[in-house]
């Protein structure tokens, strides 16, 4: 009875177009007031707090403020001048600019729609310019954006580890593989199209001395994620630590060495800070109540019980899991479908064979590729907006992306080595 | 300051203003402390200053009230996530009727959340907290602070749209 409360009152408030993170609490309350649990109404506010109550999670609020200040102090155009140098001779070549952009970009604002956000404001208007199509242009940005949670550091590792129990630094160094090999799906899908339909490379090719004067202006920014990484991994910082860090970091590039974040931009890049941490934290907050109600009913356990019972083999059984990851996906952001989720589905995955951090991957991916697929997609939100383009034509074009995305998670979950191996070789 | 487009039946005009600035000025503080006892633990470790131990707690102090202070800030600005597709697609006065309940929904909640946060208070509040020995009351208190802020915010939508054709219902 509580859980039929719990999860119909979630399902009815999210579909009455309730934000998802009341519609936890208002499930939760419901539950609470009507259900078996005698709970004192304290509970309420103790376990909404103790949700956002980890110094681990103080790295998300940093990571986004990092990313705020490169991002002000012309961070995105260098990437994308030395990305151009690399890529835009090839077919489709801003559209492969485009990816790789956002692969580099992802490295340091840890989130999908800064990542987004960031690489749609610069690269549409500079493909539409060079006569790529509206739809096609904010297609592969709102793909590409997805690696900003994939490529280290990543705000929903920050938040898969605190919810799992997994090592963040782990997730970080996990992440890397697998975000090559989504860069480079999106990339091969990108030169198919441009292939297909005349997309053609930049002619003229900048002389050695352009080339090497642009990389050597990227390389602070370039430097950042390497530098993170290291400091992470070899014990000589925390990841909250290493998260302010990169906000003074952030704040010497922008306004020592490319001169152009200027002191009035700490404001607002703060206060749109505070803003998104509140968003993604409550979220964390609310949904703790929300999942100890779930524990205390014994779902995670009948599900997981249900879903051995199952007289299929384990490599079906996290083919069942990815599936319900990516219909998730479909309807509930991720940061939400993660909390709520990823206690649930974790031990079982596990059991089925996958390894910890190749677990935490594909539930990052499989939860990611909703970012950017219709009906509910942040990224697909965020381009349409940038692009003033219509979401059908978009998702249109998005869908020789979600194929590659397909085989990508075909391909984390068949090999495990891609999210497990450098986790253990730097352990180790 | 950066204060977008509100969110359906956002409460209008100087009240609004002065809380998002409030909000906005408060977790903007929150956030600087948590940078800076951040670093002032990193400096003081590698520097090996004695007596910063605290700087740790505080920053896990000061990050719940960038929480709660920006969550409710968030919604004053609608950048809550919610799944709009039925209440889009939804003719005027369903459109209304369904914001009132978000709006109402919203009050439960920030009301449950504000009475329970008080209960907490109440039995906590005065709890030392490990390094600093403060009262508790630091930990709970930006979620009672939220909760108000919310229970106002919750207030005037639901005022707004009583003022409101269901014409005027806006689209998420």
């Amino acid at each position: 009875m509580t859980v039929v409360l719990l999860i119909g009152g979630f399902v009815v408030a999210l579909l009455a177009g309730i934000p998802v993170v009341w519609a936890m609490g208002l499930a939760s309350l419901v539950a609470l007031t009507f259900g078996d649990l005698g709970m004192p109404l304290a509970w309420f506010a103790q376990q909404t707090i103790r949700g956002a109550d980890s110094i681990s999670l103080a790295a998300v609020p940093l990571f986004l403020f990092a990313a705020e200040l490169m991002n002000r102090g012309g961070l995105t155009e260098r990437i994308m001048r030395v990305a151009a140098h690399l890529f835009g001779r090839f077919t489709g070549g801003l559209g492969l600019v485009n990816v790789a952009t956002a692969f580099v970009y992802g490295g340091v604002s840890g989130s999908a729609t800064a990542d987004t956000g960031a690489v749609a404001g610069v690269m549409i208007p500079a493909m539409e310019a060079k006569g790529y199509p509206r739809a096609f242009s904010a297609a592969v940005t709102a793909a590409s954006g997805t690696l900003g949670i994939i490529v280290p550091p990543s705000v929903v590792f920050i938040i898969y580890g605190v919810v799992t129990n997994t090592s963040i630094a782990g997730l970080f160094v996990a992440g890397i593989l697998p975000g090559v090999l989504l860069a480079a799906s999106f990339m091969v899908t990108t030169w198919i199209i441009g292939r297909r339909r005349g997309y053609r490379g930049e002619e003229t090719r900048a002389n050695a001395a352009t080339i090497a004067r642009d990389t050597v202006q990227a390389l602070p920014a370039l430097a950042m994620p390497v530098l993170l990484l290291a400091a992470i991994l070899t014990g000589l910082t925390t990841t909250t630590e290493a998260a302010a860090l990169a906000v003074v970091y952030a704040f010497l590039v922008g306004t020592l060495v490319y001169r152009e974040l200027p002191l009035s931009a700490l404001w607002p890049s703060a206060v749109e800070t505070v803003a998104t941490t509140g968003a993604i934290m409550m979220i964390m907050a609310l949904a703790t109540p929300f999942a100890w109600i779930l524990t205390v009913e014994q779902v995670p356990a009948d599900v997981a019980g249900w879903l051995t019972a199952l007289d299929v083999s384990d490599g079906a059984r996290i083919a069942l899991i990815i599936a319900v990851l990516l219909f998730v996906g479909l309807w509930i952001d991720l940061g939400p479908a993660l909390i709520v989720l990823a206690p649930i589905l974790t031990p079982i995955a596990l059991a089925s064979g996958l390894g910890p951090f190749q677990t935490g991957v594909i539930f990052t991916v499989a939860l990611g590729v909703g970012l950017f697929t219709p009906p509910v997609g942040t990224n697909i939100f965020v381009v349409c907006n940038v692009a003033r383009v219509d979401m059908g034509a978009v998702s249109k074009e998005l869908v020789p992306f979600w194929l590659a995305s397909a085989v990508v998670l075909a391909l984390l979950a068949l090999v495990p080595g891609l999210s497990e191996w450098l986790p253990r070789l730097m352990a180790g | 300051m950066t204060d977008t487009a509100g969110s359906p039946g956002a409460p209008a005009g100087r009240p609004r203003r002065i809380l998002a600035r409030l909000l906005a000025a408060a977790g903007v503080a929150a956030f600087a402390v948590t940078l800076g006892s951040t670093l002032a633990g990193i400096l003081a470790r590698y520097f090996s200053v004695g007596g910063f131990e605290w700087s740790f707690e505080l920053a896990g102090i000061a990050f719940l009230w960038t929480t709660f202070l920006g969550v409710a800030y968030a919604e004053l600005r609608g950048d809550n996530v919610a799944f709009s597709l039925i209440v889009d697609a939804a003719p005027a006065r369903a459109r209304k009727a369904l914001s009132v309940v978000s709006a109402l929904a919203l009050l439960v909640v920030a009301g449950a959340l504000l009475a329970s946060g008080l209960a907490v208070l109440q039995r906590s509040g005065m709890v030392p907290t490990p390094l600093l020995r403060w009262p508790g009351a630091v930990s709970s208190l930006p979620l009672i602070v939220f909760a108000v802020a919310a229970v106002l915010i919750a207030l005037a939508r639901l005022a707004g749209f009583l003022r409101r054709s269901p014409s005027e219902a806006p689209r998420r």
